[in-house]
């Protein structure tokens, strides 16, 4: 009993660093994720520098700060561009030169936006410049229209309404009604945990492959399956709840239930599989699975990118599981079996070109 | 003499592998190149968003205004015109990430002045914050062209003296407002430090450099480690720092290898870059990366297989390439994440190559840390009774 609660501990304390490792990078992963899908914080961050100081200008810079998602900041000297862009964040720079009206006037090209260091991606941006410019235009030829059938329009005012009032937005997503608040630090997290779990499960849990463990009789073959699911678990314990600490600690979010319960279920069912891999001897496919896997949770499952795809797709990919917070008795074991499947199917070919090769080198062996 | 020796035997290790990264590194980008769509490596952009259109098509002007919009924008990828139920079903299967639904009364609203209600739905929250300030942008601006269109039909009314003129210059008016629509990018310039395309394209390769040489010799180190390499080599008074230095040395080796063979390929091509900027490039991106993947290696690797290593490191690798804009929005991507992460210094480099200037000299400079952590993390482990 001494003996084995050693080895308990010595096992677990080989993993500290490791542990350290996936807890770490599971903040900071989380709240990487956090951060980019925050709908609170603004979508866009650009800065204006304004040349001109003619009304027009000040109209244009002002519909730019009307645009929701949009933080702006004031550039006064454009010369020091490459001081905001080392010291600030900003994805560009919109400069209303001294030639604004003019150029706006004579249909020529009336502002410019310069990228920031790195970003290649302008089309957001470029949408809302063209469309305050394009509010100008409209009622320059208004005017210009008005003046042909000979009235005078400078006295008229067209779109006097806001907009702003028409507009909602309604999010409709798995995770960004409000009462969901705080999965979005949980979010790019579950992929990486899981499978590391994955890996780190079947590298522990006895399996038929340990046959230098049978051959100190049942009781050692017990004692060793035992001891490796505890440690499993008690690791897997041991990083989701100081993950959930850390959250509390440094970033001061507070996990709900609802999001302890899937991460529990995550870790569960991936150490379930990896248990499973070991067990049957067919280690060697945890190590098969892990990419394409992680891969598909990234991606399809919603866990980096939260473009989830809601369908039969994504039934089979765990992480979608516990985005959508859908972890129930049922869905877990209709996981564990696709998995399980996948992994037979997996073995079948290969069992079958082994048996082939066997045959071919019996026969050979018989012809000499 | 003895770190010199190390090296050599560093080197002659991996260059028993060096057709093998070199085969798994064109492999890679000239997979990368072939069968991602160019809209994907045209600088990560959020422009390939498929939206789905509610409206009444029964009314022509609203929606000649609005498609004239909404099709030649720079953020929408497809476009499709569906009913309340097909556009919900086509959100759930993921066929597009939002959609705007437009209530049937909204021109009646707009002509009087009243309040409609224009609903975004998403279910995708980078995607959604981003297509609400454009569609809020593309509502004025419809706003403001049904507001012209209504004043000037009115007082024109007044002014001219036959239906016939009336009309042509109803007419001229609606043509003038939908050439300014669709040739509205025209009036605002974009200067670029360098071009998106290349910028992207060249930073997928410094990044593809220096992430298959790291796993490789990630790979190699926790071998060395599982077999007892390393401890031996500390007999031989070759010091743990020496050796994270000489193996960084030895990344750093075949990088320049690499790189000089892609320099090659660019002159192949034609392709305008700056050869010396880009080898630097390289040598930077080799010493952020393979850091990293020491760091992992010391931290993890050491006591496990090195092909749980090479996996490892191969998810980091994977991590970072997708959060530093390899295949992601960049834009929306918060400073504090680009400033650490490597991916997005490849985008800084491939636009110095390009000719731009170099802004992330400070950006780099922690990855120096953690060659330092692993010495220290591997004499800790080591001093740990066995």
């Amino acid at each position: 009993m001494k003996d084995m609660a050693l080895i308990f501990l010595k096992s677990l304390a080989s993993r500290i660093p490791a542990l350290a490792l996936i807890v770490a990078l599971m903040l900071v992963l989380g709240q990487i994720s956090a951060i980019a899908l925050d709908e609170t914080e603004p979508a866009l961050r650009i800065a204006i520098c304004q040349e001109s100081d003619s009304d027009l200008a000040e109209k244009f810079v002002q519909t730019l700060y009307g645009v929701p998602n949009m933080d702006i900041v004031r550039l006064e000297n454009f010369e020091d561009k490459d001081d905001l862009f080392r010291k600030e964040y900003v994805q560009g720079i919109v400069l209303v030169p001294q030639s604004f009206e003019e150029n706006l006037k004579n249909g020529k090209s009336s502002v410019s936006y310069y990228t920031a260091p790195g970003i290649t991606d302008v089309s957001a941006v470029s949408e809302l410049i063209a469309g305050a410019i394009l509010d100008f235009r409209i009622e320059m030829q208004y005017e210009d229209k008005l003046s042909d059938l000979g009235i005078n329009a400078s006295e008229m005012d067209i779109g006097q309404e806001e907009t702003d009032p028409i507009l909602s937005f309604v999010y409709d997503g798995p995770l960004l009604s409000e009462t969901l608040e705080v999965i979005p630090p949980a979010f790019g997290v579950p992929s990486l945990f899981m499978l590391m779990a994955f890996l780190q499960a079947a590298s522990s849990v006895f399996g038929s492959d340990m046959n230098r463990v049978k051959l100190r009789g049942r009781k050692a073959l017990i004692s060793s399956a035992l001891i490796g699911i505890i440690v499993q678990y008690a690791y897997w314990a041991a990083a989701i709840f100081l993950y959930v600490l850390g959250l509390q600690v440094v970033f001061g979010i507070a996990v709900e239930m609802p999001v302890l319960l899937s991460l529990l279920g995550l870790a569960f069912y991936a150490n379930s599989l990896g248990g499973f891999v070991a067990f049957i001897g067919l280690r060697r496919y945890s190590t098969v699975l892990f990419i394409p896997w992680l891969l598909l949770n990234m991606t399809f499952g919603g866990g980096l990118w939260n473009a989830i795809a809601i369908g039969n797709a994504t039934a089979i990919l765990p992480v979608s599981a516990v985005i959508r917070q859908s972890w129930s008795g049922a869905s877990a074991l209709w996981l564990l079996g696709i998995a399980i499947l996948l992994i037979i199917l997996f073995d079948i070919p290969q069992r079958l070109i082994h048996y082939l090769r066997c045959l071919r080198h019996r026969q050979t062996t018989y012809n000499i | 003499m003895r770190m010199i020796a190390l090296f050599k035997s560093e080197v002659h290790l991996l260059l028993n592998k060096f057709l093998l990264i070199f085969l798994i590194f064109v492999s890679i980008i000239l997979s990368l190149f072939a069968v991602f769509p160019s809209s994907l490596l045209n600088g990560g952009n959020i422009g390939s968003i498929s939206i789905a259109l509610v409206y009444d098509k029964e009314n022509e002007e609203f929606s000649r205004y609005l498609t004239a919009i909404v099709i030649d924008s720079e953020i929408i990828d497809h476009l499709y015109v569906a009913n309340a139920d097909e556009a919900d079903e086509m959100l759930k299967t993921g066929q597009v990430q939002a959609i705007a639904i437009f209530p049937p009364d909204i021109v009646e609203q707009m002509i009087n002045h009243g309040k409609a209600q224009v609903t975004l739905k998403s279910n995708d929250a980078i995607t959604g914050t981003c297509l609400y300030s454009v569609l809020d942008s593309t509502i004025q601006t419809l706003n403001q062209a049904q507001d012209a269109m209504l004043s000037f039909i009115e007082l024109a009314k007044s002014n001219v003296p036959d239906a016939e003129s009336l009309y042509e210059a109803e007419f001229a008016f609606q043509k003038a407002i939908l050439t300014e629509v669709l040739l509205r990018s025209d009036n605002f310039d974009v200067i670029r430090s360098a071009d998106a395309v290349k910028t992207q394209e060249i930073a997928l390769v410094l990044f593809m450099i220096a992430s298959i040489i790291s796993v490789f010799v990630a790979t190699m180190t926790s071998s060395q480690f599982s077999s007892g390499a390393l401890r031996r080599l500390r007999l031989h008074k070759i010091g743990i720092w020496q050796t994270y230095v000489i193996k960084l040395m030895v990344s750093l080796f075949f990088a320049e290898a690499l790189a000089l063979l892609c320099c090659a390929a660019f002159l192949y091509i034609g392709w305008e870059v700056s050869y010396p900027r880009f080898l630097a490039g390289a040598a930077l991106m080799i010493v952020s990366v393979q850091s990293i993947c020491l760091f992992f290696t010391t931290a993890t690797g050491s006591t496990s297989g090195s092909s749980k290593t090479a996996l490892g490191c191969l998810a980091i690798l994977l991590f970072l390439l997708f959060g530093g804009g390899g295949f992601y929005p960049i834009t929306l991507m918060k400073y504090s994440i680009q400033w650490i992460n490597p991916a997005f210094l490849a985008h800084l480099l491939s636009e110095w190559t390009l000719g731009a200037t170099f802004s992330g000299g400070a950006r780099s400079m922690w990855f120096a840390l953690l060659p330092a952590v692993c010495v220290l993390l591997t004499l800790w482990k080591w001093r740990r009774p066995e």
